[in-house]
């Protein structure tokens, strides 16, 4: 006989936490919840995104200040960087997050019970848990699926023989690759590259387009392009990719480039052409769960087909993956189950960034966006050199750009490419979600001199000339 | 339980009939009960939105009801406000015959 559950989540990644949590703390504890996975417990996020990533990359950052010290009078030199030290603390560090924010959190919920195995359903309500113990029958009246994601890895001919880190096991590396080729610009790509970089790989990135990836506002991409090509990182674009293969101790990307073949010599390929969902195995089919190579396919309160199956995070087919999308969409759903809601999430309002340096940062649509879907966008643009903070962190490349609906005057679009774009992005989300006006934004005190007033001075540029303005004008 | 066959089930208080061709014998899982006011508070509930209380266990957290149908789904019982958001209590359909 199977096994009940009030509630049965598939997969152990933030979405699942963020679940299983909030629908322990609706229930008083009292939903008898089966979490199934399997991996390290914690998902992608803690355990090979955004922890070890912003690791790497804040290290990298005290290399780079060394090497190049922003200020006149003080003497470059270049960092010792004891690359296997710096990778064994940054597992260290993912471990005892994984320890601290997931193995640990489990002992408060009692009504948590995990189950160490690949899930799949064999009918509308119950799935077959395969382990190393062998194979059960679980039953739920509820479903989250929250399978999380994996790295896109292309079809390239020669790839699998000759070999690839990608941002699941780059973390494993204890030798500083000399020359890394980077297939693919995705933000994953971007910031590896960039730390490794300053850590003292020579990166070339490989790609076919000229932007960063769908979905950015374009000047803003390119403009975060020419602040990683400005700190030294090489940008091969119009490239396609033919094949690639071993020669001696190296591996060679073989390429396509204006009709002529190109060939580059590196010592490590990092695959960041994106992430699929993960589907495989599930037998989603069995239980009238629709979805497609993009991911499930939910309705707005995140239910699939099947009313008591919900889908949670990058296994969604939706426009972002991101951890705190995820999480936010487990609690939802552990809401709309157990509450009887009906929520969902406006991804206009969910902000993003890409931690390189400058960050990147973005809320809302792009100009473009709006124009295609409501044809009545203004904008502003505001290089980053007209703050006066930008400045004193001489700090050169970068921009602020809001857009906004003409007629209203509303704030529908904030994207940032600055020094602590991620830190204040937040002044974007709050004045998309409430409906603020630049009006609205200028009317606010924003602290002097703070890279943050860049989003008032951008604001103040759609109804005054800023060249004529002095300090602090309000 | 076939609806208008006449059963005698084990109550809350009393012995109850499934009388009426509208009438549903409910099972729901209640969430947050502790102790016995934590019963009558749900039953109270209950019997406001028209059911009545057939059993309530805190074992289980399992409550069986009796609805007039045609006054009240299921589907709504278990939104009534005593499982509303602000309430300590939560409950989901398990069973209607």
């Amino acid at each position: 006989m199977a096994h009940e559950y009030d509630l049965v989540i598939i997969g152990r990644g933030a979405a699942a936490f963020s679940a299983a949590i909030r629908a322990s703390e609706i229930t008083s504890n009292q939903a008898a919840i089966a979490m199934i996975g399997f991996g390290p417990i914690g998902g992608t996020c803690v355990n090979v995104g955004c922890v070890p990533s912003k690791y790497i990359i804040e290290a990298s950052k005290v290399a780079n200040i060394q090497r190049n010290p922003r200020y006149p009078g003080i003497k470059p030199s270049d960092p010792a960087v004891a690359f296997d030290k710096l990778m064994e603390s940054l597992r260290g560090v993912v471990e005892e997050e994984r320890k601290s924010k997931y193995e640990d959190v489990l002992k408060f919920y009692p009504n948590i019970t995990m189950y160490e195995g690949k899930a799949s359903f064999i009918s509308r309500d119950t799935v077959k848990v395969i382990s190393k113990l062998g194979e059960e029958d679980i039953k739920g009246y509820n479903f989250i699926i929250a399978t999380g994601s994996s790295p896109m890895i292309p079809k390239i001919e020669g790839l699998e023989d000759t070999g690839y880190l990608t941002s699941d096991n780059v973390w494993s590396l204890n030798d500083l690759p000399g020359e890394i080729g980077i297939l693919g610009g995705g933000f994953v790509g971007l910031e590896i590259g960039q730390a490794l970089h300053r850590l003292g790989s020579s990166v070339r990135i490989i790609k076919k387009h000229d932007t960063i990836a769908r979905g950015i506002e374009r000047e803003v991409g390119i403009e975060l392009i020419r602040a990683l090509e400005n700190d030294g990182i090489s940008f091969l674009i119009e490239r396609d990719i033919e094949k690639v293969y071993q020669r001696g101790n190296k591996k060679i990307i073989s390429t396509r480039y204006k009709g002529k073949r190109e060939e580059i010599e590196v010592d490590e390929i990092l695959i960041a052409s994106g992430r699929k969902p993960n589907l495989a195995g599930l037998s989603l089919e069995n239980a009238s769960v629709q979805y497609s190579d993009n991911g499930i396919k939910v309705n707005d309160d995140f239910s699939t087909g099947n009313p008591s199956i919900y889908a949670a995070g990058d296994v969604v087919d939706q426009r972002y993956r991101l951890e705190t999308l995820a999480a936010r969409e487990g609690a939802i759903i552990a809401s709309n189950i157990f509450q009887h809601s009906s929520k969902g999430v406006n991804l206009q309002e969910v902000p993003w960034a890409i931690f390189t340096e400058p960050q990147l940062a973005s809320v809302g649509y792009t100009e473009d966006e709006y124009n295609r879907n409501f044809g009545k966008a203004v904008s502003r643009v505001l290089p980053l050199n007209t703050v006066p903070k930008a400045r004193i962190l001489r700090e050169d490349i970068g921009m602020f750009k809001i857009v906004a609906d003409e007629n209203t005057g509303k704030i529908v679009g904030v994207h940032v490419l600055a020094p602590y774009a991620a830190e204040f992005i937040i002044e974007g989300v709050i004045a998309i979600k409430s409906g603020y006006t630049y009006h609205d934004i200028i009317d606010n005190s924003h602290i002097f001199p703070t890279v943050a007033e860049g989003i008032k001075l951008t604001s103040q540029s759609f109804t005054r000339d800023m060249t004529k303005m002095s300090c602090c004008v309000e | 339980m076939q609806s208008g066959k006449k059963s005698l089930l084990f109550s809350f208080n009393t012995f109850l009939r499934l009388d009426d061709m509208t009438d549903k014998k409910v099972t729901m899982r209640v969430f947050g009960m502790t102790c016995d006011d934590c019963i009558r508070t749900v039953s109270d509930g209950l019997k406001k939105e028209g059911a009545e209380v057939l059993s309530i266990s805190l074992n289980d957290g399992m409550a069986i009801v009796k609805i007039d149908d045609a006054k009240i789904s299921a589907e709504k019982l278990v939104k009534a406000p005593v499982f509303g958001e602000k309430s300590h209590y939560k409950a989901q359909l398990r069973k209607v015959e």
